[in-house]
């Protein structure tokens, strides 16, 4: 079943600050995902990997095609739904997680975890499956190492079971003993029927996990 | 007397007065501004009610006029004096005898009847002055029916008193639409106001208001409902004449702490001793 | 979900200066919006109109599907006070110093007509815990608060009747950092839980960052870019809205 359909997707950026250079990042890009499935994205460092990751989200907008996500039995178009319908689709379908945590701060690291419906004993769980130690879990993370924070970010992310799941270099900051831990997750995540989307670093994790690649080369930037 | 109108005022002025007495009768408890006359008199001694009574003041009327419940004071024997002048009206120290009763911060202790119209002096006609000093902002509230904040002070007596502690010019709830200043009153003589058979005019002169209850209008004096309202008097007997069912005075007898209590409406005291 | 406070072709005007030149906005049920700009941008006159507070020369807001300028006076301080609210940047000007913060926080309920003792006390008492102040101040005089403090009550002054909608002029201008945190937290999770929808205007864009689910953009009057927070802030297209962003320190 496909989950997320995008096509024809093109977005330049216009930066008014540098005198109005434009920077053409997507061209006629587009992706496929079933349920279950996942796609790594691939390519250097500018061809628009974490353009086209957040475009999928909503979070760029983008010149045109169209990007279709299965919310409730129905596709919607996030390049043309309002922008309730958005946060609609991200509070319940559609999840993404960060290369970085953005500390709220003073909320215990349990607490983000658990999120507004607070279900504290699957957060513990979880925090302790990712390595975080119970000390650690009633403080606020803007203290943790870095390692730790995008752990907690992990944790937020995999405590729920998204249908939809776009992730950002997710094991960028972690050691090899954490990485497998996530690499589980995923495929765990997967096998509950999750769509995923990812950017992977690290040639391991995308071979463990993506049953295929969407290479992106950039597009000739414009003056 | 030579010189004066009847009853002092002239009779513009009269008309004046009553028509503002008509206007707030129709409303109960809603205040009615009006011209407020220069006086024999100073502000704060009890204008706003002698203008009021030189209003509705007719030849054959009988004036009693009290003063924290005593026809005896010096400005009770003034202002009772000023009419029998000017406009040559019996005047009666006896409650039951009078048709028109000017009062400062009193009610009498016998009751009321449907031929009489009692006149409250009133320094602070607005209850809402301590909470909103802005007299605009406070007209409005009483347009709007908008009344919680009186509430919070009833709310910070509870807090502070550990009951509402209100002694005097307790507000009350007029027809159960205007929120009003009783006068200086004890909350003790709140209850007389409600459904009372006699019409009640209050009189501020330098504030320029007049207001009115009409007869057998409900009164209802603010409370909560777990703290209810109470009229309190001190628990003790007259030492006069034994009564227990009227408001006293405490009144210091010598300087090694002395005191007695005594009914504080002298004309209802001397009725019990006779 | 359908729309609850809509602004239609409003314009203002003081003298020569235009503060509101042409806004439209719109905006759902538990929805957080922000309104953010710099000194004259317009966000404060777009705030006090959306309230009720200041009439347009032109346009019209409607609440709820019906136009405030429709409901004349009563009508629109019965929605004030008692299914809006609004959290002023002073707090001083919005509480009575003089009056417990017991009383503070029992004022509104008791114009919705509360009127038992006991009652409005627990509430006040469970509204003091919720703002993190000791529940022992309840009979304390605010006029002896930190402005941390004067503002949190505000907070639970505020939020004890469940508003509907609640307007917030610049929460945390004027406060310490630290403080800052503190208090944009507890909005944060207030508003969240309660499931209030938010007016808020801003020149911090940290602020909207870490509250609101929309954003709107406002230079001399105009808006000149809208959307979700996170779109509008990471991927600016106006060229005001870069400049702004750019401009944040960095933490």
């Amino acid at each position: 079943m496909i989950m997320l359909d995008a096509s024809d997707l093109t977005k330049t950026f216009t930066l008014h600050l540098q005198g109005g250079v434009r920077l053409d990042v997507l061209r006629d890009n587009g992706l496929t995902v079933r349920a279950g499935e996942c796609i790594g994205l691939s390519g250097p460092s500018g061809a628009g990997k974490s353009t086209l990751l957040r475009a999928l989200y909503g979070n760029y907008k983008v010149d045109a095609g169209e990007i279709l996500v299965r919310h409730r039995h129905e596709m919607v178009d996030i390049t043309a739904a309002p922008d309730q319908t958005i946060i609609e689709v991200r509070r319940e379908t559609l999840g993404y997680v960060s290369q970085f945590l953005r500390a709220v701060p003073r909320v215990a690291a349990v607490d983000i975890v658990a999120g507004i419906a607070g279900h504290r004993a699957a957060a513990v769980a979880i925090l302790e499956r990712l390595g975080i130690p119970p000390r650690l879990h009633s403080l606020p993370p803007a203290t943790f190492s870095g390692g730790e924070q995008q752990r907690v970010n992990l944790a937020r992310a995999f405590i729920r079971d998204w249908p939809i799941l776009l992730l950002d270099e997710p094991t960028a900051s972690l050691d090899a003993g954490n990485r497998d831990i996530v690499i589980t997750l995923m495929r765990e995540a997967k096998a509950k029927g999750a769509a995923l989307v990812g950017i992977f670093h690290d040639p391991f994790v995308r071979d463990a996990v993506a049953d295929s690649v969407l290479h992106l080369s950039p597009v000739s930037a414009a003056a | 007397m030579q010189g004066y109108n009847f009853a002092y005022l002239d009779e513009q002025t009269k008309r004046m007065i009553r028509r503002a007495i008509l206007k707030a009768v129709a409303i109960p408890g809603h205040q009615i501004p009006f011209a407020s006359r220069e006086m024999p008199l100073p502000y704060g001694w009890g204008t706003g009610g002698i203008q009021v009574t030189a209003a509705i003041l007719g030849a054959d009327d009988v004036l009693k006029v009290i003063d924290q419940g005593a026809d005896d004071t010096t400005n009770a024997v003034s202002i009772r004096g000023f009419f029998a002048r000017t406009a040559g009206v019996r005047t009666t120290t006896k409650t039951a005898e009078a048709s028109v009763i000017q009062t400062r911060h009193r009610i009498p202790e016998e009751k009321l009847r449907e031929d009489q119209i009692i006149v409250y002096q009133v320094p602070m006609p607005e209850p809402l002055y301590k909470l909103e000093p802005s007299r605009a902002k406070a007209k409005r509230r009483h347009a709007l029916a908008e009344y919680g904040e009186m509430h919070v002070k009833l709310y910070e007596d509870i807090t502070r008193f550990g009951r509402v502690a209100v002694a005097y010019d307790h507000p009350v709830m007029v027809n159960e639409r205007y929120l009003m200043s009783p006068s200086p009153i004890p909350a003790y003589d709140n209850p007389k106001m409600d459904n009372m058979p006699a019409l009640q005019l209050f009189g501020a002169g330098r504030e320029k208001r007049i207001y009115a209850v009409p007869p057998y209008t409900t009164v209802r004096s603010l409370d909560f409902e777990d703290h209810p309202f109470h009229p309190g008097r001190a628990d003790q007997k007259c030492a006069l004449c034994g009564g227990e069912e009227s408001y006293l005075d405490e009144i210091v007898t010598d300087d090694k702490g002395g005191r007695m209590f005594a009914c504080s409406d002298t004309d209802y005291c001397a009725a019990r001793r006779a | 979900m359908s729309v609850l406070l809509e602004a239609r072709a409003l314009y203002k005007t003081y003298g020569r200066v235009t503060a509101l030149d042409d806004v439209f906005l719109q905006m759902r049920r538990h929805e957080i919006l922000a309104i953010v700009g710099e000194s004259g941008s317009g966000k404060t006159t777009l705030l006090n109109v959306l309230a009720g507070r200041i009439a347009p020369d032109a346009g019209e807001v409607v609440y709820d599907g019906a136009p405030l300028a429709a409901l004349g006076e009563l009508g629109l301080r019965k929605l004030q006070r008692a299914r809006w609210g609004f959290i002023q940047q002073d707090p001083r000007a919005a509480l009575r110093l003089d009056i417990s913060a017991g009383g503070n926080i029992g004022e509104r309920l008791m114009a919705a007509g509360a009127r038992r003792y006991g009652d409005i006390r627990a509430t006040a008492r469970h509204w003091l815990e919720a703002v993190e102040i000791d529940s022992g101040r309840l009979d304390d005089f605010p006029k002896f608060f930190s402005g941390g403090m004067l503002q949190r009550l505000q907070i639970a002054a505020t939020l004890v009747t469940e508003p509907e909608l609640v307007f917030m002029d610049e929460p945390t201008g004027g406060l310490d950092v630290s403080v800052q945190a503190r208090i944009l937290d507890l909005i944060g999770s207030l508003v969240r839980q309660l499931g209030l929808a938010v007016v808020l205007v801003t020149h911090d864009i940290g602020v909207a960052r870490l509250l609101a689910d929309r954003l709107i953009v406002m230079r001399h009057g105009r808006i000149v870019e809208t959307g979700l927070t996170d779109q509008v802030l990471d991927d600016p297209h106006h060229e005001y809205t870069q400049l702004l962003v750019s401009s944040v320190l960095p933490a």
